[in-house]
């Protein structure tokens, strides 16, 4: 089987990035909604920001645990 | 329509998930229910009926792949997206395959979502005009109930226009279900006597001699039970118009007094002496060739030359199938109302079988058809799936009452125009099940097996 550019090979990997696909997802609904100009929507992008960076730990994660 | 917001139900074993596809669906003016998945949802989904659905791949008991299956079968219109979280592109293809429309990966890119969504909303948006268009199109080519823009119900419309203010007899041909009482009824709507009365008489539908007093009306002691005289239709119908329907059915003893009316203008009702004077306008009608009836001894030709002065005969709707789409359109809106049903629209596949089906039964079939469907409906969009089963379900079924009284033969007396053609396109249309094959021609296995003997197909 060839790997797919995004490996997900455990249960538990996979419910981690769901999880993280849902805090991200709630992330671009608020920013969605916001006014350019709110003050909130800095916060908003860190959090975003740390939801990507652990998605894209994922495959180094998937990696170690094989 | 704008009341109507396109529906999408959303499935993930994951609660935040459906929140958050909720809360984004909603604002793209979806219309969203929210399931968590599982054997329960399989169940429920032939009442769910929505426009679209988005469906997490991976999920507990049921899958989103075999989800996506069940509903492609119960609905083939509702447009299918799946969403996981390890996308791969075999899974993706294995998906398309199955009839998705799309594959998203999560986390869910927004804007493509709304892309897709607004290209589903588009498509339902332009089913809804599509029908809207055509129910415009038949109240514009709407003639005193009849619905016709091809140029065969044109010159219809025109014949009748300039025959109505005229005409003393008529005789009205065409298959069964083509609209004679319509048209009958048209001739003395558009004629000097429509403030008069019009009563509709089917010749088939009594036995001679109850056909005799009902017609010409009897004295009293005429007959055991005639304790009473009584006027019939002919007085009845004094200065208005008389619709013989199924002609061809009347008794000979019977056409010889009708004869007598047409010429002298004189009923004598039975055991009376004398005769009266009546002034009454008479359409005939019948789905039978009457020159071979005369042929064959069973209609007097000179009350055939009587009637066929002026002959209008009726095209069948498989040679106007252009008046298909807003016949359909004009049925829905009437059905869909009666029902109280949310139907505004036809999908493609529906309207493709409509367009293609034999229609042996003519308009009234199709108006039993769509009836029917809309019956079956619970979505927006009337699908393939409810046409189908509308046409499968026996196209004899169910004659609306207005319209039974005129087709009480049996199919195969009244359908010798069944040609092998036909015949074989049904059973190449339900794959050679022959009793399939003749519900979908509104004959009898019967007689479907004596016409595949006939035409050398058995």
């Amino acid at each position: 089987m060839t790997p797919p550019d995004d490996v997900v090979d455990s249960p538990l990997l996979h419910q981690l990035k769901n999880h993280l696909s849902i805090v991200i997802g709630f992330c671009d609904l608020l920013l969605g909604d916001l006014p350019q100009d709110d003050p909130k929507r800095a916060d908003i992008q860190e959090m975003r920001k740390a939801g990507q960076a652990a998605l894209a730990l994922l495959p180094d994660l998937s990696a170690r645990m094989r | 329509m704008p009341d109507t917001a396109p529906l999408l139900l959303v499935v993930d074993d994951e609660p935040g998930m459906l929140t958050l596809v909720q809360r984004f669906a909603e604002g793209q003016g979806f219309d969203v229910i929210t399931r968590p998945g599982g054997y329960a949802l399989l169940k429920e989904l032939p009442n769910l009926n929505p426009d679209a659905a988005l469906l997490d791949r991976n999920m507990p008991e049921v899958g989103g792949l075999e989800l996506l299956r069940a509903i492609s079968e119960a609905d083939p219109g509702c447009q299918v997206i799946l969403m996981t979280a390890d996308a791969t592109v075999d899974s993706a293809i294995e998906a398309v395959k199955l009839g998705a429309l799309d594959y998203l990966s999560k986390p869910l890119d927004f804007d493509r979502l709304r892309e897709i969504l607004g290209g589903v909303r588009y498509s339902i948006a332009r089913r809804q005009r599509l029908l809207a268009a055509d129910t415009e199109l038949a109240s514009r080519f709407e003639f005193c109930g009849m619905v016709g823009r091809s140029p065969v119900m044109q010159e219809l419309f025109d014949l009748i226009r300039r025959l109505a203010p005229h005409a003393r007899t008529a005789l009205v041909t065409g298959e069964t279900g083509t609209g004679k009482e319509l048209v009958a009824r048209a001739l003395h709507k558009m004629g000097p006597r429509k403030d008069r009365k019009f009563i509709a008489f089917n010749c088939s539908a009594l036995v001679e001699t109850l056909a005799e007093s009902e017609l010409f009306g009897h004295v009293r002691g005429a007959f055991t039970g005639a304790v009473e005289a009584k006027a019939g239709l002919f007085e009845q119908a004094d200065g208005g118009t008389l619709f013989l329907d199924e002609i061809g059915e009347l008794p000979l003893p019977v056409q010889a007094k009708l004869l007598r009316v047409i010429e002298y203008g004189e009923v004598q009702r039975v055991g009376a002496t004398d005769s009266r004077k009546v002034d009454v306008r008479i359409i005939a009608a019948t789905n039978r060739r009457l020159p071979e009836e005369v042929a064959a001894g069973r209609f007097r030709q000179d009350l055939y030359y009587r009637l066929n002065v002026v002959e209008i005969q009726l095209a069948a709707l498989r040679e106007r199938r252009d008046d298909i789409p807003c016949l359909t359109a004009a049925f829905v809106q009437e059905f869909a109302a009666r029902f109280q049903k949310r139907v505004n629209a036809l999908s493609p596949g529906a309207e493709r079988l409509l367009h293609n089906a034999p229609w042996t039964g003519n308009i009234r079939e199709l108006r039993n058809v769509i009836e029917r469907a809309c019956i079956l409906s619970d979505g927006r969009i009337l699908s393939e799936r409810e046409v189908l089963a509308a046409l499968g379900g026996g196209a004899r079924l169910a004659a609306p009452p207005a319209a039974a009284a005129s087709a009480p033969l049996e199919p195969e007396d009244v359908m010798p125009e069944l040609d092998r053609g036909m015949i074989e396109q049904a059973l190449q249309q339900v794959g050679g099940n022959r009793s399939a094959a003749a519900r979908k021609l509104g004959i009898s296995r019967r007689a479907l097996y004596r016409r595949l003997d006939t035409f050398g197909l058995r």
